[in-house]
């Protein structure tokens, strides 16, 4: 019993996230929620090693504040999701969907963006499971899984 | 909206790890008959085309990291007990804050580099082949001159590595690699890791590596695995850690551009 009990909490110390083997940890992210902010773009940080995108969103009292969203390398979001330094300019309106950092602080790990007339910009978070693999992943037979 | 064609059939074969054999010495690098070749210019025109930007796809790299983290993965390295162990308290330390990744850019260095969604190139000139890698600031330079491994090299993150040509594909044996880089996600090797690629087309807009990582000291048993990177149009992207704001793995620095 004793031999299962240690190797039963070997695997479940073994499963964590893949994405804390990310450059950074993405600890600082909860990637478990999906939260909504809408706001006027304030600047597209196209640089590395992650892409930074800031947007005010209004505090409903007159004024706005800042939000900060996280995103992957150039390289990657040009490559593979078609964005260039140009995808999103100062003045856009948009909707963001994102993982909030844990801390509560204003902004976290970008997930998509919309634009106000329907165009999606995604990125490896827009589906979680595509960057950090299904939850409770079966055991890997070495085949490839599509 | 990808700017990569990447075919269903394409993903298919992107990281299928097949239990390849290869028939590498255990040690000591193999003089082979056709290592003169490439030693001249005129000889680099016999050499296979690999010009271009070559890039894994993205699903395919990420699919390979989420396979990775379940124990036991056929497709990740088996490591010892101790350097499981240590690699779990890691990822625990980070998990709850307490520790950092790579907040600091510094490079990945060999094996890990190779394993990214990021740009690679190759340069050919007289008994060398050169690797530009996209994902940090690491060069690799291969010798195909003859020359053998040096006894006692400083170590570093790209390794020492010697090549040959055997027909179409190049045989690279890599060492005098630093404790300092990766062979994987959180698994650092002991200054005692040896690497041996076989690298070739296997069509015209895909270039095959079958790697073979080895380390007494981390690893249980040989790291076989095979990676295949797309021929892109996309160009290449300068990678240099100028805007990071990670620095504090616990809170990014959220203070706005101006």
């Amino acid at each position: 019993m004793k031999t299962a009990r240690r190797f039963i909490l070997a695997v479940s110390v073994l499963m964590v996230p893949n994405a804390v083997w990310a450059h950074h940890s993405y600890a600082m992210f909860d990637q478990t929620k999906k939260l909504t902010v809408q706001g006027t773009v304030r600047a597209l940080e196209w640089a590395n090693p992650h892409v930074w995108l800031w947007v005010d969103v209004s505090d409903g009292a007159g004024s706005t504040v800042s939000y900060g969203f996280e995103s992957n390398a150039p390289s990657e979001l040009a490559r593979f999701f078609g964005w260039n330094k140009l995808s999103v300019i100062a003045g856009n309106k948009i909707t963001v969907d994102y993982s909030p950092l844990k801390s509560g602080r204003n902004g976290g790990a970008l997930r998509t963006v919309t634009f106000s007339d329907g165009r999606i910009l995604k990125t490896p978070r827009s589906d979680p499971e595509y960057v950090t693999g299904p939850r409770g992943a079966a055991p890997d037979t070495g085949k490839e899984v599509k | 909206m990808r700017a990569s064609v990447v075919t269903p059939a394409i993903r298919l074969m992107a990281f299928v790890c097949v239990g390849f054999t290869l028939n590498l010495a255990a040690s000591g690098v193999r003089q082979s008959t056709s290592s003169s070749r490439g030693d001249t210019y005129a000889s680099i025109a016999t050499l296979p085309d690999w010009s271009g930007v070559w890039v894994i796809p993205f699903e395919a790299f990420a699919r390979e990291n989420a396979r990775e983290r379940v124990p036991g993965s056929s497709t990740g390295p088996t490591l010892t007990p101790e350097e499981a162990t240590k690699r779990a308290a890691l990822a625990q330390r980070i998990l709850s804050g307490d520790g950092q990744s790579n907040v600091l850019c510094v490079p990945g260095g060999m094996p890990s580099v190779m394993r990214f969604a990021f740009g690679v190139e190759f340069l050919f000139t007289p008994g060398r082949v050169t690797m530009l890698l996209e994902q940090g600031p690491t060069i690799r330079r291969i010798y195909t001159d003859g020359r053998t491994h040096t006894s006692d090299p400083d170590l570093t993150y790209a390794g020492e590595s010697i090549g040959h040509w055997e027909g179409e594909t190049l045989v690279v044996d890599t060492t005098g690699i630093t404790p300092r880089a990766r062979i994987t996600n959180g698994v650092y090797g002991s200054g005692k890791t040896r690497i041996v690629e076989r690298i070739h087309l296997a069509d015209r807009t895909h270039l095959q590596i079958d790697t073979v990582v080895e380390d007494p000291l981390i690893l249980q048993a040989p790291w076989r695995h095979t990676r295949i990177y797309e021929r892109s149009d996309s160009g290449w992207f300068e990678r240099y850690c100028d805007n990071n704001r990670d620095g504090n793995d616990a809170e990014p620095d959220l203070t706005p551009p101006k």
